[in-house]
Protein backbone atom coordinates (compact mmCIF):
# COMPACT_ATOMS: atom_id res chain seq x y z
CA UNK A 1 0.00 0.00 0.00
CA UNK A 2 2.79 2.66 1.04
CA UNK A 3 4.98 1.58 -1.84
CA UNK A 4 2.08 2.01 -4.36
CA UNK A 5 1.16 5.23 -3.36
CA UNK A 6 4.78 6.57 -3.25
CA UNK A 7 5.42 5.57 -6.64
CA UNK A 8 3.31 8.01 -7.54
CA UNK A 9 3.27 10.96 -5.11
CA UNK A 10 7.10 10.71 -6.01
CA UNK A 11 7.18 11.81 -8.86
CA UNK A 12 3.95 13.91 -8.58
CA UNK A 13 5.90 15.72 -5.97
CA UNK A 14 8.92 16.27 -8.00
CA UNK A 15 6.72 17.69 -11.50
CA UNK A 16 4.86 19.66 -9.20
CA UNK A 17 7.91 21.07 -7.72
CA UNK A 18 9.62 21.76 -11.07
CA UNK A 19 5.98 23.59 -12.19
CA UNK A 20 6.63 25.98 -9.10
CA UNK A 21 10.30 26.77 -9.87
CA UNK A 22 9.30 27.49 -13.98
CA UNK A 23 6.32 29.61 -12.86
CA UNK A 24 8.38 31.61 -10.34
CA UNK A 25 11.05 31.97 -12.47
CA UNK A 26 8.71 33.69 -15.84
CA UNK A 27 6.91 35.54 -13.05
CA UNK A 28 9.68 36.99 -11.89
CA UNK A 29 10.80 38.11 -14.92
CA UNK A 30 13.86 36.19 -15.64
CA UNK A 31 12.84 34.41 -18.96
CA UNK A 32 10.74 37.01 -21.27
CA UNK A 33 6.96 34.83 -21.44
CA UNK A 34 7.48 35.16 -24.89
CA UNK A 35 10.53 32.78 -25.13
CA UNK A 36 8.88 30.51 -22.20
CA UNK A 37 5.00 30.68 -21.40
CA UNK A 38 4.65 29.53 -17.54
CA UNK A 39 2.51 26.59 -16.74
CA UNK A 40 -0.64 28.83 -15.88
CA UNK A 41 -0.63 30.19 -19.43
CA UNK A 42 0.28 26.75 -20.90
CA UNK A 43 -3.04 25.71 -19.12
CA UNK A 44 -4.78 28.54 -20.01
CA UNK A 45 -3.84 27.58 -23.64
CA UNK A 46 -4.61 23.94 -23.72
CA UNK A 47 -8.37 25.33 -22.06
CA UNK A 48 -9.17 27.57 -24.93
CA UNK A 49 -7.60 25.35 -27.72
CA UNK A 50 -9.29 22.37 -26.47
CA UNK A 51 -11.08 21.20 -29.56
CA UNK A 52 -8.65 21.58 -31.48
CA UNK A 53 -6.04 19.70 -29.72
CA UNK A 54 -8.44 16.88 -29.12
CA UNK A 55 -9.60 17.17 -33.07
CA UNK A 56 -6.41 17.26 -34.16
CA UNK A 57 -4.74 14.45 -31.20
CA UNK A 58 -7.34 12.46 -33.20
CA UNK A 59 -5.59 11.62 -36.46
CA UNK A 60 -2.36 11.28 -34.51
CA UNK A 61 -3.36 8.67 -32.43
CA UNK A 62 -4.51 6.77 -35.13
CA UNK A 63 -1.30 7.01 -36.75
CA UNK A 64 0.74 5.96 -33.69
CA UNK A 65 -1.63 3.04 -33.11
CA UNK A 66 -2.07 1.90 -36.93
CA UNK A 67 2.10 2.31 -36.69
CA UNK A 68 2.44 0.11 -33.67
CA UNK A 69 0.23 -2.07 -34.38
CA UNK A 70 2.38 -2.79 -38.18
CA UNK A 71 5.22 -2.81 -36.12
CA UNK A 72 3.74 -5.39 -33.96
CA UNK A 73 3.15 -7.80 -37.08
CA UNK A 74 6.38 -7.28 -38.85
CA UNK A 75 8.72 -6.83 -35.83
CA UNK A 76 7.32 -10.35 -34.61
CA UNK A 77 7.63 -12.06 -37.72
CA UNK A 78 11.17 -10.70 -37.99
CA UNK A 79 11.97 -12.02 -34.48
CA UNK A 80 11.13 -15.21 -35.55
CA UNK A 81 12.90 -15.64 -38.80
CA UNK A 82 15.76 -14.05 -36.81
CA UNK A 83 15.69 -16.62 -34.34
CA UNK A 84 14.92 -20.07 -36.17
CA UNK A 85 16.76 -19.44 -39.40
CA UNK A 86 20.55 -18.96 -39.10
CA UNK A 87 20.82 -17.70 -43.13
CA UNK A 88 18.16 -15.34 -42.16
CA UNK A 89 19.56 -14.43 -39.11
CA UNK A 90 22.70 -14.00 -41.34
CA UNK A 91 20.76 -11.53 -43.86
CA UNK A 92 18.41 -9.83 -42.00
CA UNK A 93 19.94 -8.78 -38.44
CA UNK A 94 22.64 -6.07 -39.61
CA UNK A 95 19.88 -4.83 -41.70
CA UNK A 96 17.50 -4.27 -38.93
CA UNK A 97 20.04 -2.64 -36.90
CA UNK A 98 21.23 -0.91 -40.09
CA UNK A 99 18.01 0.76 -40.20
CA UNK A 100 17.92 2.67 -36.73
CA UNK A 101 20.92 4.58 -38.09
CA UNK A 102 18.68 6.07 -40.85
CA UNK A 103 18.13 9.37 -39.96
CA UNK A 104 13.82 9.50 -39.18
CA UNK A 105 13.85 12.95 -39.55
CA UNK A 106 15.45 13.33 -43.19
CA UNK A 107 13.68 9.96 -44.49
CA UNK A 108 10.03 11.89 -43.04
CA UNK A 109 9.74 14.27 -45.83
CA UNK A 110 11.45 12.02 -48.59
CA UNK A 111 8.46 9.46 -48.06
CA UNK A 112 5.88 12.67 -47.87
CA UNK A 113 7.29 13.24 -51.29
CA UNK A 114 7.06 10.11 -52.47
CA UNK A 115 3.84 8.95 -50.70
CA UNK A 116 1.92 12.02 -50.72
CA UNK A 117 0.15 13.84 -47.47
CA UNK A 118 -1.68 10.55 -47.09
CA UNK A 119 -1.38 8.30 -43.35
CA UNK A 120 0.75 5.93 -45.46
CA UNK A 121 4.23 7.82 -45.19
CA UNK A 122 3.47 8.46 -41.36
CA UNK A 123 2.84 4.77 -41.06
CA UNK A 124 5.93 3.78 -42.51
CA UNK A 125 7.68 6.48 -40.14
CA UNK A 126 6.43 4.79 -36.58
CA UNK A 127 6.95 0.97 -37.84
CA UNK A 128 10.29 1.80 -38.78
CA UNK A 129 11.14 3.45 -35.26
CA UNK A 130 8.94 1.20 -33.55
CA UNK A 131 9.59 -2.27 -34.63
CA UNK A 132 12.93 -2.46 -33.55
CA UNK A 133 12.88 -2.61 -29.67
CA UNK A 134 10.07 -4.98 -30.39
CA UNK A 135 12.15 -7.53 -32.39
CA UNK A 136 15.33 -7.02 -30.31
CA UNK A 137 13.23 -7.74 -27.45
CA UNK A 138 11.72 -10.82 -29.07
CA UNK A 139 14.69 -12.42 -30.64
CA UNK A 140 15.96 -12.69 -27.06
CA UNK A 141 12.99 -13.94 -25.44
CA UNK A 142 12.76 -16.62 -28.25
CA UNK A 143 16.41 -17.24 -27.72
CA UNK A 144 16.13 -17.58 -23.55
CA UNK A 145 14.06 -20.81 -23.99
CA UNK A 146 14.86 -23.79 -21.25
CA UNK A 147 16.67 -26.41 -23.72
CA UNK A 148 15.59 -28.94 -20.65
CA UNK A 149 12.01 -27.86 -21.23
CA UNK A 150 12.05 -28.21 -24.62
CA UNK A 151 13.74 -31.26 -24.26
CA UNK A 152 11.34 -32.60 -21.55
CA UNK A 153 8.67 -31.79 -23.98
CA UNK A 154 9.82 -33.71 -26.85
CA UNK A 155 9.84 -36.92 -24.22
CA UNK A 156 6.00 -35.71 -24.68
CA UNK A 157 5.82 -36.28 -27.89
CA UNK A 158 6.06 -33.20 -28.75
CA UNK A 159 7.01 -31.70 -32.32
CA UNK A 160 8.30 -28.26 -33.68
CA UNK A 161 4.73 -26.55 -33.77
CA UNK A 162 3.63 -27.92 -30.69
CA UNK A 163 7.44 -26.84 -29.11
CA UNK A 164 6.91 -23.42 -30.24
CA UNK A 165 3.10 -23.25 -28.89
CA UNK A 166 3.72 -24.23 -25.44
CA UNK A 167 7.20 -22.92 -24.70
CA UNK A 168 8.59 -20.51 -26.91
CA UNK A 169 5.92 -18.41 -27.62
CA UNK A 170 5.08 -18.08 -24.15
CA UNK A 171 8.52 -17.76 -22.62
CA UNK A 172 9.01 -14.71 -25.36
CA UNK A 173 6.14 -12.29 -24.49
CA UNK A 174 6.98 -10.95 -21.50
CA UNK A 175 10.12 -10.35 -23.66
CA UNK A 176 7.61 -9.08 -26.68
CA UNK A 177 5.98 -6.94 -23.94
CA UNK A 178 8.67 -4.98 -22.85
CA UNK A 179 9.96 -4.36 -26.20
CA UNK A 180 6.32 -2.97 -27.24
CA UNK A 181 6.25 -0.77 -23.95
CA UNK A 182 9.20 0.92 -25.36
CA UNK A 183 7.71 1.37 -29.08
CA UNK A 184 4.70 2.25 -27.56
CA UNK A 185 6.40 5.86 -26.56
CA UNK A 186 8.11 5.90 -29.42
CA UNK A 187 4.93 5.59 -31.51
CA UNK A 188 3.91 9.06 -31.00
CA UNK A 189 6.98 10.96 -31.44
CA UNK A 190 7.06 8.97 -34.69
CA UNK A 191 3.58 9.54 -35.95
CA UNK A 192 4.90 13.51 -34.95
CA UNK A 193 7.64 13.41 -37.39
CA UNK A 194 5.56 12.09 -39.85
CA UNK A 195 2.79 14.99 -39.49
CA UNK A 196 5.33 17.24 -39.36
CA UNK A 197 7.17 16.80 -42.94
CA UNK A 198 3.45 17.04 -44.59
CA UNK A 199 -0.51 16.53 -43.22
CA UNK A 200 -3.51 18.62 -43.19
CA UNK A 201 -4.64 17.64 -39.92
CA UNK A 202 -2.52 16.38 -36.14
CA UNK A 203 -1.12 17.69 -33.74
CA UNK A 204 2.29 17.58 -35.71
CA UNK A 205 0.36 20.16 -38.34
CA UNK A 206 -1.61 21.91 -35.18
CA UNK A 207 2.27 22.52 -33.66
CA UNK A 208 3.82 23.80 -37.40
CA UNK A 209 0.39 26.43 -37.51
CA UNK A 210 1.05 27.62 -33.81
CA UNK A 211 5.08 27.92 -34.78
CA UNK A 212 4.60 30.15 -37.72
CA UNK A 213 1.57 32.38 -35.41
CA UNK A 214 4.78 32.40 -32.40
CA UNK A 215 2.25 31.00 -30.37
CA UNK A 216 4.30 29.26 -27.63
CA UNK A 217 1.89 28.57 -24.89
CA UNK A 218 -0.03 27.00 -27.64
CA UNK A 219 2.87 24.85 -28.52
CA UNK A 220 3.79 23.76 -25.28
CA UNK A 221 0.04 22.85 -24.66
CA UNK A 222 0.31 20.41 -28.09
CA UNK A 223 3.67 18.87 -26.08
CA UNK A 224 1.98 18.23 -23.07
CA UNK A 225 -0.84 16.46 -25.31
CA UNK A 226 1.74 14.03 -27.17
CA UNK A 227 2.93 13.80 -23.83
CA UNK A 228 -0.19 12.11 -22.38
CA UNK A 229 -0.88 10.39 -25.49
CA UNK A 230 2.63 8.26 -25.43
CA UNK A 231 1.59 7.66 -21.51
CA UNK A 232 -1.82 6.94 -22.48
CA UNK A 233 -0.21 4.04 -25.10
CA UNK A 234 2.34 3.22 -22.39
CA UNK A 235 -0.56 2.54 -20.05
CA UNK A 236 -2.48 0.68 -22.49
CA UNK A 237 0.23 -1.90 -23.48
CA UNK A 238 1.19 -2.70 -19.86
CA UNK A 239 -2.86 -3.15 -19.26
CA UNK A 240 -2.82 -6.06 -22.12
CA UNK A 241 0.30 -7.41 -20.81
CA UNK A 242 -1.34 -7.67 -17.58
CA UNK A 243 -4.46 -9.66 -19.05
CA UNK A 244 -2.15 -11.58 -21.36
CA UNK A 245 0.02 -12.84 -19.34
CA UNK A 246 -1.18 -13.30 -15.68
CA UNK A 247 1.62 -15.57 -14.68
CA UNK A 248 3.77 -12.33 -15.51
CA UNK A 249 3.10 -10.89 -12.31
CA UNK A 250 3.93 -10.30 -8.82
CA UNK A 251 3.42 -13.23 -6.32
CA UNK A 252 0.82 -11.68 -4.31
CA UNK A 253 -1.51 -11.48 -7.52
CA UNK A 254 -0.45 -15.25 -8.04
CA UNK A 255 -1.56 -16.49 -5.06
CA UNK A 256 -4.66 -14.51 -4.59
CA UNK A 257 -5.57 -16.47 -7.79
CA UNK A 258 -4.52 -19.63 -6.79
CA UNK A 259 -6.53 -19.53 -3.95
CA UNK A 260 -10.16 -17.82 -4.82
CA UNK A 261 -10.43 -20.04 -8.49
CA UNK B 1 -0.29 -59.32 -3.02
CA UNK B 2 3.36 -58.68 -3.38
CA UNK B 3 4.98 -59.86 -0.51
CA UNK B 4 6.98 -62.32 -1.36
CA UNK B 5 10.16 -62.48 -0.12
CA UNK B 6 12.12 -64.04 -2.89
CA UNK B 7 9.63 -62.47 -5.33
CA UNK B 8 12.50 -59.87 -6.93
CA UNK B 9 15.02 -62.66 -7.49
CA UNK B 10 12.89 -65.10 -10.11
CA UNK B 11 10.79 -61.89 -11.69
CA UNK B 12 14.30 -60.28 -12.31
CA UNK B 13 16.50 -62.90 -13.40
CA UNK B 14 13.84 -64.73 -15.79
CA UNK B 15 11.54 -62.63 -16.78
CA UNK B 16 12.92 -60.23 -20.13
CA UNK B 17 13.44 -56.81 -18.47
CA UNK B 18 11.18 -54.06 -19.25
CA UNK B 19 14.41 -51.63 -19.91
CA UNK B 20 17.67 -52.56 -20.47
CA UNK B 21 20.86 -50.48 -21.17
CA UNK B 22 23.27 -52.51 -22.67
CA UNK B 23 26.85 -51.67 -22.19
CA UNK B 24 26.62 -48.09 -22.67
CA UNK B 25 29.32 -45.64 -22.90
CA UNK B 26 29.23 -42.10 -23.70
CA UNK B 27 31.52 -38.72 -23.99
CA UNK B 28 30.90 -35.50 -24.52
CA UNK B 29 33.39 -33.06 -26.46
CA UNK B 30 35.19 -32.52 -28.80
CA UNK B 31 38.52 -34.35 -28.92
CA UNK B 32 41.39 -32.81 -26.64
CA UNK B 33 38.77 -31.66 -24.53
CA UNK B 34 36.94 -34.73 -24.09
CA UNK B 35 34.59 -35.60 -21.02
CA UNK B 36 33.86 -39.54 -20.58
CA UNK B 37 30.97 -39.40 -18.73
CA UNK B 38 30.01 -42.86 -19.20
CA UNK B 39 31.98 -46.30 -19.44
CA UNK B 40 30.50 -49.59 -20.03
CA UNK B 41 26.93 -49.43 -18.07
CA UNK B 42 24.26 -52.14 -18.04
CA UNK B 43 21.23 -51.81 -16.07
CA UNK B 44 18.34 -53.45 -16.06
CA UNK B 45 15.12 -53.21 -15.11
CA UNK B 46 12.11 -55.62 -14.07
CA UNK B 47 8.54 -54.77 -14.86
CA UNK B 48 7.09 -52.69 -11.85
CA UNK B 49 10.09 -53.22 -10.40
CA UNK B 50 11.90 -49.86 -8.87
CA UNK B 51 15.62 -49.72 -9.38
CA UNK B 52 17.81 -46.92 -8.01
CA UNK B 53 21.09 -45.85 -9.30
CA UNK B 54 23.66 -43.82 -6.73
CA UNK B 55 26.42 -42.21 -7.44
CA UNK B 56 28.37 -39.44 -7.58
CA UNK B 57 27.50 -35.96 -8.58
CA UNK B 58 28.82 -35.72 -11.93
CA UNK B 59 29.04 -39.99 -12.26
CA UNK B 60 26.93 -39.54 -15.32
CA UNK B 61 23.62 -40.26 -14.18
CA UNK B 62 21.51 -37.61 -15.15
CA UNK B 63 23.12 -38.25 -18.62
CA UNK B 64 22.36 -41.98 -18.34
CA UNK B 65 18.66 -41.13 -18.05
CA UNK B 66 18.56 -38.71 -21.02
CA UNK B 67 20.16 -41.68 -22.82
CA UNK B 68 17.04 -44.15 -21.75
CA UNK B 69 14.60 -41.24 -22.46
CA UNK B 70 16.07 -41.13 -26.06
CA UNK B 71 17.62 -37.48 -25.91
CA UNK B 72 21.11 -38.68 -26.38
CA UNK B 73 22.50 -40.75 -28.06
CA UNK B 74 24.93 -43.52 -26.52
CA UNK B 75 28.49 -43.56 -28.19
CA UNK B 76 28.42 -47.41 -27.97
CA UNK B 77 25.64 -49.99 -26.62
CA UNK B 78 21.99 -49.97 -26.95
CA UNK B 79 18.92 -49.57 -24.99
CA UNK B 80 16.65 -52.26 -24.61
CA UNK B 81 12.50 -51.60 -24.37
CA UNK B 82 10.73 -55.19 -23.59
CA UNK B 83 13.55 -57.51 -24.58
CA UNK B 84 13.98 -55.29 -27.93
CA UNK B 85 16.10 -52.47 -28.74
CA UNK B 86 14.95 -49.23 -29.31
CA UNK B 87 17.23 -46.79 -31.85
CA UNK B 88 15.07 -44.22 -31.28
CA UNK B 89 13.55 -44.56 -27.80
CA UNK B 90 11.91 -41.38 -27.21
CA UNK B 91 8.50 -41.08 -25.84
CA UNK B 92 9.17 -44.74 -24.99
CA UNK B 93 9.28 -43.57 -21.49
CA UNK B 94 8.71 -41.08 -18.91
CA UNK B 95 11.58 -38.31 -17.55
CA UNK B 96 11.37 -36.81 -14.54
CA UNK B 97 14.12 -34.23 -14.73
CA UNK B 98 16.87 -33.27 -11.93
CA UNK B 99 14.44 -29.53 -12.39
CA UNK B 100 10.88 -29.50 -12.15
CA UNK B 101 10.80 -27.59 -15.40
CA UNK B 102 7.26 -26.91 -14.04
CA UNK B 103 6.49 -24.01 -16.71
CA UNK B 104 5.46 -20.51 -15.12
CA UNK B 105 3.02 -19.74 -17.67
CA UNK B 106 0.91 -22.26 -17.37
CA UNK B 107 -1.31 -23.33 -14.15
CA UNK B 108 -0.90 -26.29 -11.95
CA UNK B 109 -3.91 -27.94 -13.68
CA UNK B 110 -2.23 -26.99 -17.35
CA UNK B 111 1.12 -28.12 -16.30
CA UNK B 112 0.10 -31.42 -14.65
CA UNK B 113 -1.91 -32.20 -18.49
CA UNK B 114 0.69 -31.14 -21.17
CA UNK B 115 1.89 -34.94 -21.65
CA UNK B 116 -1.89 -35.91 -22.23
CA UNK B 117 -2.84 -32.90 -24.23
CA UNK B 118 0.53 -34.07 -26.55
CA UNK B 119 -0.69 -37.45 -26.56
CA UNK B 120 -4.01 -35.90 -28.42
CA UNK B 121 -6.31 -36.56 -25.14
CA UNK B 122 -8.92 -33.84 -25.48
CA UNK B 123 -8.54 -30.79 -22.61
CA UNK B 124 -11.47 -31.90 -20.81
CA UNK B 125 -10.65 -35.53 -20.70
CA UNK B 126 -7.20 -34.64 -19.64
CA UNK B 127 -8.54 -32.24 -16.67
CA UNK B 128 -11.06 -34.55 -15.76
CA UNK B 129 -8.66 -37.43 -15.32
CA UNK B 130 -5.90 -35.20 -13.66
CA UNK B 131 -8.24 -33.29 -11.03
CA UNK B 132 -9.18 -36.85 -9.65
CA UNK B 133 -5.43 -37.04 -9.14
CA UNK B 134 -5.21 -34.01 -7.17
CA UNK B 135 -6.12 -35.12 -3.19
CA UNK B 136 -3.25 -38.18 -3.57
CA UNK B 137 -0.95 -35.80 -5.12
CA UNK B 138 -2.10 -33.29 -2.21
CA UNK B 139 -2.14 -30.22 -5.07
CA UNK B 140 -6.17 -29.62 -4.21
CA UNK B 141 -6.71 -26.20 -4.11
CA UNK B 142 -3.64 -25.34 -6.16
CA UNK B 143 -5.47 -26.27 -9.62
CA UNK B 144 -5.65 -23.24 -11.38
CA UNK B 145 -2.31 -21.83 -9.10
CA UNK B 146 0.57 -20.69 -10.88
CA UNK B 147 3.78 -23.06 -9.88
CA UNK B 148 5.53 -20.12 -8.68
CA UNK B 149 3.07 -20.32 -5.61
CA UNK B 150 4.25 -23.83 -4.63
CA UNK B 151 6.22 -25.09 -2.01
CA UNK B 152 9.21 -27.10 -2.74
CA UNK B 153 7.14 -30.47 -2.09
CA UNK B 154 4.49 -29.68 -4.26
CA UNK B 155 6.20 -28.87 -7.41
CA UNK B 156 8.00 -32.05 -6.94
CA UNK B 157 4.87 -33.81 -6.51
CA UNK B 158 3.08 -32.10 -9.33
CA UNK B 159 6.34 -32.56 -11.45
CA UNK B 160 5.70 -36.46 -10.57
CA UNK B 161 2.19 -36.37 -11.22
CA UNK B 162 2.92 -34.43 -14.71
CA UNK B 163 5.38 -37.53 -15.45
CA UNK B 164 2.82 -40.25 -14.54
CA UNK B 165 -0.12 -38.61 -16.91
CA UNK B 166 2.06 -39.11 -19.48
CA UNK B 167 0.88 -42.48 -19.31
CA UNK B 168 4.16 -44.43 -20.35
CA UNK B 169 5.13 -47.99 -18.29
CA UNK B 170 8.37 -46.61 -17.68
CA UNK B 171 9.54 -44.05 -15.43
CA UNK B 172 12.52 -42.18 -15.56
CA UNK B 173 13.05 -40.00 -12.04
CA UNK B 174 16.14 -37.64 -11.95
CA UNK B 175 16.57 -37.20 -8.03
CA UNK B 176 12.91 -37.13 -7.87
CA UNK B 177 12.98 -35.64 -4.21
CA UNK B 178 16.52 -34.33 -4.48
CA UNK B 179 15.20 -30.76 -3.60
CA UNK B 180 13.37 -31.73 -0.04
CA UNK B 181 14.86 -31.22 3.52
CA UNK B 182 15.43 -34.56 5.12
CA UNK B 183 11.42 -34.59 6.87
CA UNK B 184 9.95 -33.92 3.77
CA UNK B 185 11.42 -36.01 2.20
CA UNK B 186 11.07 -38.95 4.44
CA UNK B 187 7.28 -38.76 4.20
CA UNK B 188 7.37 -38.09 0.27
CA UNK B 189 9.27 -41.67 0.08
CA UNK B 190 6.95 -43.70 1.89
CA UNK B 191 4.33 -41.90 -0.34
CA UNK B 192 6.45 -42.54 -3.41
CA UNK B 193 6.30 -45.87 -2.78
CA UNK B 194 2.56 -45.89 -2.57
CA UNK B 195 2.26 -44.62 -5.68
CA UNK B 196 4.37 -46.69 -7.54
CA UNK B 197 2.13 -49.73 -5.81
CA UNK B 198 -1.03 -47.84 -6.56
CA UNK B 199 -0.08 -47.13 -10.49
CA UNK B 200 1.51 -50.46 -11.15
CA UNK B 201 4.90 -48.21 -12.91
CA UNK B 202 8.33 -49.44 -13.38
CA UNK B 203 10.52 -46.71 -11.76
CA UNK B 204 14.42 -46.26 -12.52
CA UNK B 205 15.11 -43.66 -10.28
CA UNK B 206 18.33 -41.73 -9.88
CA UNK B 207 19.39 -40.52 -6.13
CA UNK B 208 22.81 -39.69 -4.08
CA UNK B 209 20.98 -40.81 -0.74
CA UNK B 210 21.84 -44.28 -0.25
CA UNK B 211 19.32 -44.66 2.09
CA UNK B 212 16.95 -44.01 0.06
CA UNK B 213 17.84 -46.10 -2.65
CA UNK B 214 17.67 -48.71 -0.80
CA UNK B 215 14.48 -48.02 1.02
CA UNK B 216 12.70 -47.53 -2.50
CA UNK B 217 13.98 -50.05 -4.46
CA UNK B 218 14.28 -53.44 -5.30
CA UNK B 219 17.75 -53.25 -6.80
CA UNK B 220 20.57 -50.57 -6.53
CA UNK B 221 23.17 -50.23 -8.99
CA UNK B 222 26.48 -47.76 -7.71
CA UNK B 223 27.83 -45.93 -10.07
CA UNK B 224 32.00 -44.77 -9.59
CA UNK B 225 32.44 -41.32 -10.24
CA UNK B 226 33.63 -39.78 -13.45
CA UNK B 227 33.64 -41.72 -16.00
CA UNK B 228 30.81 -43.09 -14.67
CA UNK B 229 31.07 -47.20 -14.12
CA UNK B 230 28.60 -50.05 -11.96
CA UNK B 231 30.79 -50.83 -9.28
CA UNK B 232 28.59 -52.29 -7.01
CA UNK B 233 24.64 -54.44 -7.04
CA UNK B 234 22.41 -54.63 -4.91
CA UNK B 235 19.14 -56.44 -4.53
CA UNK B 236 17.01 -55.54 -1.40
CA UNK B 237 14.74 -58.35 -0.30
CA UNK B 238 12.84 -56.67 1.70
CA UNK B 239 9.12 -57.26 1.30
CA UNK B 240 6.49 -55.05 0.70
CA UNK B 241 4.78 -52.74 2.11
CA UNK B 242 7.98 -51.43 3.77
CA UNK B 243 7.56 -49.39 6.97
CA UNK B 244 9.89 -46.85 7.13
CA UNK B 245 11.18 -47.48 10.52
CA UNK B 246 11.56 -50.80 10.07
CA UNK B 247 13.42 -50.86 6.97
CA UNK B 248 16.06 -48.81 8.00
CA UNK B 249 16.99 -50.01 11.16
CA UNK B 250 17.07 -53.83 10.33
CA UNK B 251 20.49 -55.30 10.27
CA UNK B 252 20.46 -56.31 6.77
CA UNK B 253 19.64 -52.91 5.69
CA UNK B 254 22.49 -51.22 7.81
CA UNK B 255 24.96 -54.12 6.47
CA UNK B 256 24.28 -53.11 2.67
CA UNK B 257 23.95 -49.42 3.69
CA UNK B 258 27.70 -49.74 4.87
CA UNK B 259 28.24 -51.88 2.04
CA UNK B 260 26.91 -48.96 -0.40
CA UNK B 261 28.95 -46.71 1.06
CA UNK B 262 32.10 -48.05 1.02
CA UNK B 263 32.03 -48.88 -2.84
CA UNK B 264 30.89 -45.19 -3.00
CA UNK B 265 34.40 -44.01 -1.36
CA UNK B 266 36.18 -46.69 -2.99
CA UNK B 267 34.44 -45.46 -6.51
CA UNK B 268 35.24 -41.82 -6.00
CA UNK B 269 38.47 -42.12 -5.81
CA UNK B 270 39.94 -44.34 -8.59
N1 LIG C 1 25.68 -31.83 -22.69
C1 LIG C 1 26.88 -32.01 -22.09
N2 LIG C 1 27.99 -31.51 -22.67
C2 LIG C 1 29.20 -31.69 -22.09
N3 LIG C 1 29.40 -32.34 -20.93
C3 LIG C 1 28.33 -32.84 -20.31
C4 LIG C 1 27.02 -32.70 -20.86
N4 LIG C 1 26.15 -33.31 -20.01
C5 LIG C 1 26.89 -33.80 -18.99
N5 LIG C 1 28.19 -33.53 -19.17
C6 LIG C 1 29.29 -33.95 -18.29
O1 LIG C 1 29.16 -35.32 -18.05
C7 LIG C 1 29.42 -35.63 -16.70
C8 LIG C 1 28.23 -36.33 -16.07
O2 LIG C 1 27.15 -35.40 -15.90
P1 LIG C 1 25.75 -35.80 -15.32
O3 LIG C 1 25.17 -36.89 -16.14
O4 LIG C 1 24.94 -34.58 -15.20
O5 LIG C 1 26.14 -36.35 -13.88
P2 LIG C 1 25.23 -36.56 -12.58
O6 LIG C 1 23.80 -36.46 -12.99
O7 LIG C 1 25.60 -37.92 -12.10
O8 LIG C 1 25.63 -35.53 -11.60
C9 LIG C 1 29.76 -34.31 -16.01
O9 LIG C 1 31.15 -34.19 -15.94
C10 LIG C 1 29.19 -33.28 -16.94
O10 LIG C 1 29.96 -32.10 -16.89
MG1 LIG D 1 22.29 -35.23 -12.35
Amino acid sequence: MIRRTSRYALPALLLVLAGLLWQHVVDTGTIPDFVLPSPAEIWHAAVVDRDLLLSNAVPTLLIAVGGLALALGIGVSLAVAIAYSPPLRAAVYPLVVGSQTVPVLALAPVLALILGYSILPKLVIVCLVCFFPITVNTVDGLRSVDEEMVSLLRTMGAGPIALFREVSLPAALPYLFSGARVAATFSVIGALFGEWAGSYSGLGYLMQQQQAQFDAAGLFAAIAALTLLGIALFGVVTLLERILIPWHRSAGDAVLRGGNE
Amino acid sequence: MRAMPDRAVPAISHAVPLLEARSISKSFGERGQRVEALRDITVTVGTGSIVSIVGPSGSGKSTLLNILAGLLRPDTGAVLIGGEPATNPIGRTALMPQRDLLMPWKTVLDNVTVGMRLRGISRKDARAEALGRFPRFGLQGFESAYPRVLSGGMRQRAALLRTILTGRDILLLDEPLGALDAITRMDMQSWLLGIQAQFGKTMLLVTHDVDEALYLSDHVYVLSGRPGRVIGEHRVPVERPRSYDDTVTSPRFVAQKRQVLQELREGSTT
